[in-house]
């Protein structure tokens, strides 16, 4: 496997009594779309923010492109941040150009570069408006210009399709997979799980600052999936072997299976029904929408528990005092 | 391109092209030109002295030493009838006991004649006064008292009585860049508030580090402010040029290299500090509007020799004059402000450059930390305890 494109190894940091982040760790290698996930408040993007050396850790480590991130070139970083921000009061082109003159292009290449861009998010007309008259989804196509316009090996984008009608937000899935097509590594943090779903390769998801999932997409998917088939098709379901129970679903039926049946033998029984048409049959796998509340939800539960045994154990530590 | 210098031109550009700036900076030298061009017409607009006439009751006159071509009259009623037909301007009446008690009346219509033929009128008069005295008595009469110089003990510093103007030269040379330095301030806090308020902070600072930041948008707004200043500058020169062709009251004016010297070797640290505070000033408001209520109260902090120039003349030596010099924020406008007025000792214009370099070395260390901490708490104030904290962070 080749040098990871990010590595965080037991990242915390706190500010003041309020710990944001505690002992994350994942990595992240050319090529792939990583989800970085989890509910509002989680830690993500104080997670962001120091992998960019915006905020230093107050313990363990970051590795971005190889280098410690205060010595890796910021050319090699593109960022879409969470809380968008342009120059309202300049014309747009002015603005793409000046931010990627920060990243080290010079004003003729920005300038030529800027142009196909441009055009392709249909915001060339808009050019010479000031930022401030441009509507939200036209600022965050500009945003994700000036992410992109530099070309980084590195791409980081908080909530990418904020704001964006479908059109746009095709568009911007697209440039997306482009950028991983062209070897480069995207970190992608949003609540869209769908997306996440169709675009990540692999996913780290926080929760109260903590790491409590990482891995790949389909295996994590696997791994929370009950062992149950989902179909759709004709004919009489009921009855077959090694099912506990048969009910209809969006359209389709969900057939749970015995703890240790092979969905292939209820393939094969279903292949010799007679009457029977099959137009789909497939693992039942939740969606990581499902799994994300499954998870979220099972922390908030476990951690209202524990406040309980807490105050349950504080309570009885008073009763001994009395 | 060094991103510093990009940051700069960015915040340059951007400032100069704004209309409040073109119509400031252009605005006030057009006032200033037009202020001045009606100060000197009113004072030259009638130039011919036979506009202005005398009728000398003393017989001081009668050597009409230097007579410039005033017209004499014989009597007030001659006089007057040329000031009714409109032949003069105005007449002087010099009474029989002009030359003990100086009792010279002026009679005009309704427009007194200009300030320039007035003084003509007098050398004219002083001339005639003293036209009886020999050569060289009058001479030293009429270029009035020697000029005192005071010098230090091994006669490396002095102090000359250039009147006036000595005093009030320095004085305005150090409020010139105390000016230059508040208006940078004012355009930087603007700056960062905006940045803050704009939400560009967090993608900018994932291009160039927040030293680069702060100095790139400190030097753009320095160069705006000086800009600014030193067309000014050209204006007040170009404008004294002129007025020196009518007038010789300004022939006496000198610049000491002396002080010129100390006020550019402080001007450098006080500008550091001044951004460092305005940094720190701008990352702890909440927005602009707050900023701008602040910044006012900072600006006392490097005004406040202004509200005690009174002291100049009574006691510039004065312990609160030396505070204000030992104080960091108010070090270069006090040595201006004493400069003409007394000799500093030079222990105390080096124990302040070495205070205030201190202090501008420590805002300079200590910006950068706020900065990054407090510049992402957009729309929120940052609190003493966070400033606090973000100073003893790692970064």
């Amino acid at each position: 496997m080749s040098t990871p494109s990010v590595v965080v190894e037991h990242l915390s940091k706190s500010f003041g009594e309020t710990r944001a982040v505690e002992d994350v760790s994942f990595e992240v290698q050319p090529g792939e779309v990583f989800g970085l996930l989890g509910p509002n408040g989680a830690g993500k993007t104080t997670t962001i923010r120091m992998m960019l050396d915006i905020f230093k850790p107050d313990s363990g480590r970051v590795e971005i492109l190889g280098s410690d991130p205060a010595k890796v070139s910021k050319d090699r970083i593109g960022y879409l941040p969470e809380d968008r921000g342009l120059y309202k009061d300049i014309p747009l082109e002015q603005v793409l150009i000046f931010l990627a003159t920060l990243k080290g292009l010079g004003d003729g290449e920005a300038k030529s570069r800027l142009v196909p861009w441009l055009e392709r998010v249909d915001l060339y007309e808009h050019r010479r408006k000031k930022v401030q008259e441009l509507s939200k989804g036209m600022q965050q196509k500009a945003q994700v210009i000036a992410t992109l316009l530099h070309e980084p090996d590195l791409i980081v984008v908080d909530e990418p399709f904020a704001g964006l009608d479908p059109v746009n937000t095709r568009l911007i899935k697209e440039i997306i997979q482009e950028q991983v097509a062209a070897g480069r590594s995207v970190i992608m943090s949003t609540h869209q799980m769908y997306q996440v779903q169709a675009l990540c390769d692999r996913i780290v998801l926080i929760d109260h600052g903590r790491s409590v999932l990482y891995g790949r997409v389909d295996e994590i998917r696997r791994d929370f999936a009950a062992n149950a088939v989902v179909l759709e098709g004709e004919g009489d379901f009921s009855g077959l072997p090694h099912v506990l129970d048969a009910r209809q679903e969006d359209g389709g039926w969900h057939l749970s299976l015995e703890a240790e049946a092979d969905p292939q033998e209820v393939l094969r029984a279903l292949a010799t029904r007679p009457g029977v048409r099959l137009e789909r049959f497939e693992r039942a796998e939740p969606s990581l929408d499902d799994i994300f509340v499954t998870v979220v939800t099972a922390g908030r539960r476990a951690g209202a528990a524990q406040a309980g045994n807490g105050a349950a154990q504080a309570g009885r530590a008073r009763d001994d005092d009395e | 391109m060094n991103k510093t210098w990009l940051i700069a031109r960015q915040e340059y550009l951007k400032n100069v092209r704004r209309r409040s700036f073109l119509l400031v900076t252009f605005g006030l030298p057009v006032l200033m030109l037009v202020l001045m061009a009606i100060s000197v017409l009113s004072s030259t607009g009638t130039s011919d002295a036979s506009t202005l006439g005398y009728v000398d009751q003393s017989g001081t006159l009668f050597a009409k030493v230097d007579d410039p071509g005033f017209r004499a009259f014989a009597n007030t009623e001659e006089a007057t009838a040329a000031l009714e037909a409109e032949q003069v301007r105005g007449f002087y009446v010099i009474s029989p006991g002009c030359a003990g008690t100086g009792e010279v009346e002026l009679v005009y219509w309704d427009r007194q004649p200009g300030a320039g033929l007035q003084e003509r009128f007098d050398a004219f008069l002083k001339a005639n006064i003293v036209g009886s005295l020999a050569p060289d008595v009058a001479a030293r009469a009429l270029a009035g008292p020697e000029d005192l110089v005071v010098r230090t003990a091994d006669g490396s510093r002095e102090s000359d009585s250039a009147g006036l103007l000595g005093l009030v030269l320095p004085f305005a040379l150090g409020l010139f860049i105390s000016f230059a330095l508040m208006s940078s301030a004012s355009y930087l806090l603007r700056a960062v508030t905006d940045e803050k308020e704009n939400r560009t902070i967090e993608i900018v600072t994932t291009s160039v580090s927040p030293k680069e930041f702060i100095a790139g948008k400190a030097a753009g707004l320095v160069g705006v402010a000086l800009t600014q200043v030193v067309l000014w500058a050209v204006v007040i020169v170009a404008g004294l040029a002129v007025v020196s062709l009518f007038t010789d009251a300004l022939g006496g004016i000198a610049v000491s290299w002396g002080l010129i010297g100390v006020l550019a070797a402080f001007f450098v640290p006080l500008f550091v500090l001044a951004v460092a505070l305005v940094v720190i000033l701008g990352v702890v408001v909440a927005d602009a509007r707050q900023g701008q209520q602040l910044v006012g109260a900072v600006n006392v902090f490097f005004l406040l020799p202004l509200f005690f120039s009174p002291l100049l003349g009574s006691d510039p030596d004065g312990p609160l004059m030396v505070f204000l010099t030992l104080f960091p924020t108010t070090s270069l406008l006090t040595i201006a402000v004493r400069w003409g007025a007394t000799i500093i000792p030079l222990w105390q214009i080096i124990v302040s450059w070495v205070i205030l370099v201190a202090c501008a070395g420590s805002g300079f260390w200590i910006a950068p930390r706020v900065f990054r901490q407090g510049m992402l708490r957009y729309g929120k104030r940052m609190s003493l305890q966070g400033v606090v904290a973000a100073v003893r962070t790692r970064g």
